[in-house]
Parts: structure tokens; C-alpha cells; sequence
């Protein structure tokens, strides 16, 4: 009776985690555990305002999207999320709609290539967190930290993209120039798809960097809220529950992100890595 | 299949940037409301540009950049500190409590450094007609240390009670900012956080908080051959409330190429060259230095450090005010096209951050004219 | 007049700015009739395939003149279509896609495309596979998609680059029987690179063998045997060794040194 039970639970877990195997969640599930007991052991021992347990800052993470105090810059969190996502989608859609039509021309003409790469080369070590004062300065708090997750996000989608047109396979080329195809049909009907593998890895490590950049210029300044700036209001103010909401909120937005770019990354190119 | 491909890819584009022009319109540029005051985080030192490019309509600043921006014609001022909060403290020193209790020597060495730095100056400006030397090297150190011309030095001379006496007045100020934070709404201070400290009340909190004794040990602290040790002070950016930091840290005063801290047998360090965007940056200088390397001492505003102190952690970050360092000296600037606080209803006016007395000083000109506070 | 003529090619390949010079083929003359079976053989190096991808259009010679049906080639054109070793499948089109990828650049009509392919995918034993993505097909099935695809343009001559050299030995002899009865249905004049004595006197009609670098015809084998010829005939094992012995002197002699700029006339 009680093996049916559980027999049955676990095809129901088996279900909700879909693909992967029940071990593997469970394995999660503990990883997540002794994490947060090691989080509330550390929080303990060190016994400081500075480091709050996991359940004050649960609480204040449900606190934080019911309480704002904007004359000191807490707003809610509601509104943060909004902002940051904002200009999360707003820079990265820019710096996507740039870096791909560049990284095709660059890979695909040699000319371009030879052109643009000293100019690439140049900019691509300077950490996109360096612009942050200079947007910020240059375009205000509310256009500027734009540019910074568009600096982040432009050099790994158009690196990748260079790196794909140029690793096409020659007998792939060869192949469909003596099926007949042209220049052009050759780039639109070769280059392009066999890109878009390489497309989707630049679009997935851009948002990992563009996560990063977003917390960093709205630390610094940032019009409107954010979740970034929620954090460095609290800090500032010694809310130190609440600075870790904002962390956590940062990492959970930082995941979803990076699973919607995984999933879109899987249904644009299934034969990818087989 | 590769059409497939483009018009998933097209579609995933399009999505984006609709989703962001849906999300851009309707967050970031929500309408300004005539009721609101709003407000961005600057340096005192980069609001006079600010407010000249239009960024902002006004700032609130500490001296010289009060000065500064009026003599330079950026703007004009339309809330001065001093009527606002007549007589109010504004700077203090503050100490490790760890530090001074290990250390006395060292502390009463640098508060008797920073009452001569004092007794020098009042004497520069007293005697300004007699002997113009001391006066003009007075405005030549202020304006290399805040960037700013001598004129609006000698301005902000005017504009500030430079004193290091915890006067009685003082203490009631400090006792009516705590007051004033527990008042806001929401309060930015709870009576639990000043009773979890151990304080049966605010005046209870001052009267502990402010300990003036090694003030009194200072005055007898004769000048010292060797040398007694290095403290590492923390202080603001440009903000000459501090004057008599920057007049001890000189060496071309006195005679044997000394500082006044050295000449009382004390190293000062920086532990920040250019100093801390606000009160709230000293404090957290504070919290995350250590007894042995410092800072121990900071410079900054007493109302975030009345603050800092009573929601910090007191294992961390468990301080004392030893000594003042100057009254009133800060002012609200703003823009030709603003003569009235209503007018800057849907305004945006810069601040230091909000942890400073300035913000609170903001919160309170809303309060008196019925209007709200809020970040830009 | 044959249907495919080469004459007195020759091919210098040029490396850096001129400075080095290397003599690939030479005085290379074929000429092939229609629906001939020809299987180019000869040391790795010689430029076999090299004279293929010449013919394919995807290289160009320095001297000499190839005509098909009369016509000068000078490029890629879907009267040539061409099996590689390595496949070459588009890996994001499904068999059929790939298949249709020719007519697509044609411009055929969506339904004709369908017809056709249907008819190729049926001729190549790929049915049931038609939706499959090349990683999901074996070797032998895929190089089926890749002589699909080349047939679907209805190409004059199939060129063919040791198209079963990355197969395993059983793949390989069932594919070559494959071929044969796909040679037979379609009658297409084929011209197939292989290093493979063997699979040259299994498949064809005239075996081309040719000399070290720089490649010239050394000499041509005419094999008028029925097919499916018995790989364990006595015939078929003098042939081999002959041709084997062939080689083997080429190999010993190996390739002349790369020749000067001052030998260029």
C-alpha cells in the first residue's frame, strides 16, 4: 500500500520536473537545503545586522512589495522589478539588433572583418561596469545604464556571431554552391542558420553579463528605481534584510532570464550539439 | 526549416522591443506630480554642474558648493540650513569606541589638533585686515581642497559657525534630528531601535552618545616630540564644514614643516583620498575597517551618524561623537525659474544621498510645505 | 561528341604572394561518354580531387578547358552536382529539406519540389526518414540524402569525392551496390574519386589511374564486365593486382619537388 503511494508521488514529481530524473530533483532540492542551513548556521554564529538569516530576509523579501518609503528611495519592489527589466529588455534588445547584423557583415566579409576587429579589440577588454560613470554622467540616470547592459551584452552575441559565419563548415559551402546557390543565397540560406546556434550562445552569455551590468549602474545611479538601486538605498540606510531581498530578487530575474534564452535556445536550433 | 528559424528569430526581436517600449512608456516616464518633490543622488561637487545642464532643477549642498553655485550664477538659494533649523549641528568627529578606549592619547592628540586647526582659523578671519597672510592662505587651502574659488571660500566663511565645543545647543539639535527621523513617514527610525541599544530615551541616547570628555582631556594635550601613532580619519568630499582637517593637515603653517596632528605626535592617514560621498559612506568606512587599521576617526554629519549608529550592528560599529565640528552651513539651490518650495512641485533637486542631514533636511522642507518627497 | 571533355588541363597552386609555386595537375586529358561510370584513382596528393572540384566549378584551372555537352564550365552549376566524403547535410533541414535545398534555389514550386523529392528519397531507400535531421541518421543513410540531394538537380555528371571513404567496410560495400542500381535507374555519367582499388574495379566502366604529383593520366583500365561482378573471380584479382602495382610505383617515385617560378613558361 505505502510503496503505491509513494510510487505514485513520484510520478507525479517524476512529472512536474518533467525530463529530469527524480534523483536529480532531489539532489536539487537537498543542494538547496543544506545551502540555506549553512546560510542560517553562518548567520548565527556570526550574529550581526549585517547578515540576517534566510527567514528575516523572506520576510522582508514579502515585505519589500508592500512597503516603499520614496524620500529615502525605497520604492516598491514591484517597481523595481518593472525598471530593471526595462532596461534589461531595452539594452539588450539594442545591443541584439546591432551586434547581429555587425557580426554577420564582419564574419562573412573579410573586408569588414579587417575594419572592424582593431576597433572590437580595442573596446572588448574594458569591463562594461567601467562605462557606468561615463553613460551616467554622459546620458543621465535614465538612458545611461541602458548603454552599460548594451555594452554588456553587445561583445559576447557579436564575438559569437563572428566566431559562427567564420566556423562554417567549407563543405556546407561547397555543397550549396554546386547545388547552385549565389552569394547571397548562400549567406541566407547557409551562413545564417548555421549562425543561429551561435547567435543563441552570444544571446545567453550576453544576458549573464547584462544582469551583472544592470545591478552595477543602478547602484551608481539609476532614474526610476531598480533593483540595483533598491539595494544600495538599503544599504545605505542599514536595511541589511532588505539588501539581500534585492540580492535575491537580482537572482531569481538573473534565472529566469537565462532559462527563457536557454528554452529559446533549444526550439531555434534542436540539432545543435548533436 | 531555416524560414522557420528567421521568423522564430524575427518574432523574438520584435517581442523584445515591444515589451520594452510598453515597459519604458509607461515606468520610467511616469508624469511628474505638482505635489512631489523628486529627488537624484550627486556630489556636492557636481551639483552646480547638474543644475546648470538642466539635469536637475536645484541641489542641496554643503559649503563651499552653496558658495560656489551662487557666486557662479548657477543658481540662488532658496532654503538656507540656518532658517530651516536656526543654529542647527551639522558635522561631527566621531570615534571608534574601541579606539578611544584603547587609545586616549591618540584621540585627545587629534582633538587637540583639531582645536588649534580652529583657534588658527577664527584668528585668520578675525585678523583678515591685519594680517591678510594667514587669511589668504586660509581661502588658498579651501579652494584646492574643494575646487572652488577663493571668493566662494570667503563666502562660505560667512555661511557656517565653524566651532568644536559640544555646547548644549548642539546636543538639543542632534537630540531634535533623532526626533526628527522618528518622525517621518514612514519613520526612518523606531524608538525599538534606540531602546534596543540600551537608551531609555532620546535624550537618554545624546546624553551617552555624546561623550565630551576627551574634549576636556584635549585642551591640556601639549605638543609631542615623538611620535604617538597613525590614525586613519575619514571625511567628505570638498566639504569645508570640515575646514579644520584640512587647515591640520597642512605642513607649510608651522614652523618645522609639521601638520598640526603631527606636531601633537599623530600620523593621520586617508583611507579614502577624496573623501566619502556622504555621512552614511563614513560610517560604513567605519563598520568595515578594523581597530587595527581604521579609519577609527571620521569627519561627517551627525544626523547619519546618530543614524548608522542606532540601526548598525554595535559589535561592529558601536561609536561616539567626541567632539563638534561646525553649525548650520548648508542650503538649497535652485535654478532662476524657481522662487518659491511649491515651485518645485514635479522638480527634481539633487542631494548628497540619503544618508546625510541634507536629505533630511529635504524631508523636512516637504513636511512644513504639505508636499512629498520622492526619488527620481 | 563525348558529354564530358577535358584537354591539356593543368592547375599551379600559388602560395603567399607567388613566391612558391606547386605544379597539381598536368596535361590531364578525359574525355567521358554519356551514362560512363568512371572511378579516378591514383596516390593521395595526386590532385584526383583537385580535377573533381575543377570540374565541379569549385576550383579553377590555369590552363586547359573542360566542356560539358559542349559547354565551357566556369563555375558551380546544378548541371554538375557533387557527393562528398563528408556528407555536407545541412544539419538544420530535414532529409527531404536537404533533398529540396537544389530546387529551392531554383525556384521549383513548392508541390513539383515535393514530387521530386519524393521520387529521389523513394530511389534511394530513404523513406521513412524523410522528416529525420542528419544527426539522427547513420553514415550510410546519410551519404543516401547526399546523393539524393546532388540527383535532385538533374545534373548532367555526378561527381563524386570518395563518397563512402568515411563509412565502415560493410556500409560501404552495401552502399556501392546502392549506387550501381541508382547509377542503373538514373543513367548519369559519374565520375567518382576513390583511393580504393577495390571499389574502383567493383564499380567502374574505366579506371583512370593516375601519376604522382604532378597529376597526368598514367593509365586507363577499360572493364567491360557484368555487373554485379564477383569480387572473388580470378579476373577481378589480376585486374587489382595490376592496377596495385601501378600505384605502388607511383607512390616509390612520389611527388616532384614544387617547381620554380622561373620554370613558369
Amino acid at each position: 500500500m505505502s510503496t503505491t503511494i509513494s510510487s505514485r508521488v513520484r510520478k507525479r514529481l517524476v512529472f512536474f520536473v518533467r525530463k529530469g530524473k527524480f534523483s536529480d530533483f532531489i539532489v536539487m532540492a537537498l543542494s538547496i537545503g543544506v545551502f540555506l542551513a549553512l546560510w542560517y548556521i553562518a548567520s548565527d554564529l556570526l550574529h550581526t545586522v549585517y547578515f540576517p538569516n534566510p527567514s528575516t530576509v523572506f520576510d522582508a523579501l514579502m515585505n519589500s512589495f508592500t512597503y516603499s518609503n520614496p524620500q529615502v528611495g525605497v520604492l516598491l519592489m514591484g517597481q523595481n522589478i518593472a525598471a530593471s527589466m526595462t532596461r534589461f529588455l531595452e539594452g539588450f534588445a539594442l545591443a541584439f539588433i546591432v551586434a547581429l547584423p555587425v557580426g554577420l557583415l564582419m564574419g562573412y566579409l573579410r573586408y569588414a572583418y579587417d575594419v572592424g576587429s582593431p576597433i572590437v579589440e580595442i573596446f572588448r577588454p574594458i569591463p562594461p561596469i567601467a562605462w557606468v560613470p561615463f553613460f551616467i554622467i554622459l546620458l543621465g540616470p535614465l538612458v545611461g545604464p541602458i548603454w552599460v547592459i548594451f555594452l554588456g551584452a553587445f561583445f559576447p552575441i557579436l564575438s559569437n556571431v563572428i566566431f559562427g559565419v567564420r566556423s562554417v563548415d567549407n563543405t556546407l559551402l561547397d555543397a550549396a554552391k554546386t547545388l547552385g546557390a549565389k552569394r547571397i543565397t548562400i549567406f541566407s540560406k547557409v551562413v545564417l542558420p548555421y549562425t543561429i546556434p551561435f547567435i543563441m550562445a552570444g544571446v545567453t552569455i550576453g544576458v549573464g553579463i547584462a544582469w551583472m551590468c544592470i545591478v552595477a549602474a543602478e547602484m551608481l545611479g539609476a532614474e526610476g528605481g531598480g533593483v540595483g538601486s533598491y539595494i544600495r538605498v538599503n544599504s545605505d540606510l542599514n536595511n541589511f534584510p532588505a539588501m539581500f531581498a534585492g540580492m535575491v530578487v537580482i537572482a531569481a530575474l538573473g534565472l529566469i532570464t537565462l532559462g527563457v534564452a536557454r528554452l529559446l535556445e533549444k526550439q531555434v536550433s534542436p540539432w545543435r550539439g548533436k | 526549416m531555416d524560414k522557420k528559424v528567421l521568423t522564430a528569430l524575427a518574432a523574438v526581436v520584435v517581442v523584445i522591443i515591444a515589451i520594452g517600449a510598453v515597459i519604458a512608456s509607461g515606468v520610467l516616464t511616469t508624469p511628474p506630480q505638482s505635489n512631489v518633490i523628486y529627488y537624484k543622488t550627486y556630489l556636492p561637487s557636481q551639483q552646480k554642474t547638474v543644475i546648470g545642464n538642466h539635469s536637475v532643477d536645484g541641489g542641496i549642498m554643503w559649503e563651499p558648493f552653496v558658495s560656489d553655485a551662487v557666486l557662479s550664477g548657477t543658481g540662488h538659494v532658496l532654503v538656507n540650513s540656518k532658517d530651516l533649523f536656526p543654529n542647527h549641528p551639522c558635522c561631527v568627529i566621531v570615534v571608534r569606541e574601541e579606539f578611544a578606549v584603547a587609545h586616549p592619547d591618540l584621540v585627545n592628540a587629534v582633538l587637540k589638533a583639531h582645536i588649534e586647526a580652529n583657534k588658527w582659523i577664527a584668528d585668520a578671519v578675525a585678523n583678515k585686515v591685519t594680517n591678510p597672510t594667514n587669511y589668504s592662505k586660509l581661502l588658498g587651502m579651501g579652494a584646492s581642497f574643494s575646487g572652488v574659488s577663493e571668493a566662494a571660500v570667503a563666502a562660505s566663511l560667512d555661511d557656517m559657525i565653524l566651532d568644536y565645543h559640544l555646547t548644549s545647543a548642539f546636543k538639543s539639535g542632534m537630540a531634535n534630528f533623532t526626533q526628527l527621523y522618528l518622525n517621518t513617514t514612514p519613520p526612518l527610525l523606531k524608538m525599538s531601535d534606540i531602546t534596543g541599544k540600551g537608551y531609555s530615551s532620546v535624550q537618554n541616547f545624546i546624553d551617552n552618545y555624546l561623550n565630551d570628555s576627551y574634549l576636556a582631556a584635549a585642551e591640556a594635550v601639549q605638543p609631542s616630540a615623538t611620535s604617538l601613532g597613525t590614525v586613519s580619519i575619514a571625511y567628505l568630499t570638498g566639504d569645508l564644514h570640515q575646514f579644520a582637517r584640512v587647515v591640520a593637515m597642512n605642513t607649510t603653517l608651522f614652523p618645522g614643516g609639521k601638520n598640526l596632528f603631527q606636531i601633537y605626535g599623530v600620523t593621520v592617514t586617508d583611507p579614502q583620498p577624496g573623501g566619502y560621498q556622504n555621512g552614511g559612506g563614513v560610517m560604513t568606512a567605519i563598520t568595515a575597517g578594523s581597530l587595527a587599521n581604521g579609519p577609527n576617526v571620521g569627519y561627517l554629519g551627525c544626523a547619519p551618524a546618530i543614524r548608522n549608529y542606532l540601526t548598525g550592528d554595535i559589535t561592529k560599529l558601536n561609536t561616539r561623537i567626541v567632539a563638534a565640528v561646525n553649525s548650520e552651513g548648508s542650503a538649497l539651490v535652485v535654478n532662476s525659474d524657481i522662487h518659491t518650495v511649491k515651485d518645485l512641485g514635479g522638480k527634481v533637486v539633487a542631494t548628497p544621498g540619503v544618508s546625510s542631514i541634507q536629505q533630511l533636511m529635504l524631508i523636512e522642507i516637504a513636511k512644513q510645505y504639505n508636499m512629498t518627497l520622492s526619488s527620481k | 561528341m563525348s558529354m564530358l571533355s577535358i584537354s591539356n588541363l593543368e592547375k599551379v597552386f600559388t602560395k603567399g604572394k607567388g613566391e612558391e609555386q606547386l605544379l597539381a595537375i598536368k596535361d590531364f586529358n578525359l574525355e567521358v561518354e554519356e551514362g560512363q561510370f568512371i572511378c579516378l584513382l591514383g596516390p593521395s596528393g595526386c590532385g584526383k580531387t583537385t580535377l573533381l572540384r575543377i570540374v565541379a566549378g569549385l576550383e579553377f584551372q590555369t590552363r586547359g578547358t573542360i566542356l560539358i555537352n559542349g559547354k565551357t564550365i566556369t563555375g558551380p552549376g546544378s548541371d554538375r552536382g557533387m557527393v562528398f566524403q563528408e556528407f555536407g547535410l545541412f544539419p538544420w533541414r530535414t532529409a527531404r529539406k536537404n533533398i529540396e535545398f537544389g530546387l529551392e534555389l531554383r525556384k521549383v514550386p513548392a508541390k513539383e519540389r515535393q514530387t521530386i523529392s519524393q521520387k529521389y528519397i523513394e530511389l534511394v531507400g530513404l523513406k521513412g526518414f524523410e522528416d529525420a535531421h542528419p544527426y539522427e541518421l547513420s553514415g550510410g543513410m546519410k551519404q543516401r540524402v547526399g546523393i539524393a540531394r546532388a540527383l535532385a538537380n538533374d545534373p548532367a555528371v555526378l561527381l563524386m569525392d570518395e563518397p563512402f571513404g568515411a563509412l565502415d567496410a560493410q556500409t560501404r560495400n552495401l552502399m556501392q551496390k546502392e549506387l550501381l542500381r541508382i547509377w542503373k535507374e538514373t543513367k548519369k555519367t559519374v565520375l567518382f574519386v576513390t583511393h580504393s582499388v577495390d571499389e574502383a574495379c567493383f564499380l567502374a566502366d574505366r579506371i583512370v589511374v593516375m601519376t604522382s604529383r604532378p597529376g597526368a593520366i598514367k593509365e586507363i583500365f577499360p572493364i567491360d564486365w557484368e555487373r554485379p561482378r564477383d569480387r572473388a573471380s580470378v579476373e577481378f584479382a589480376n585486374l587489382r593486382k595490376r592496377i596495385l602495382a601501378e600505384l605502388e610505383r607511383e607512390v616509390i617515385a612520389g611527388p616532384t619537388a614544387p617547381i620554380n617560378p622561373t620554370d613558369k613558361v
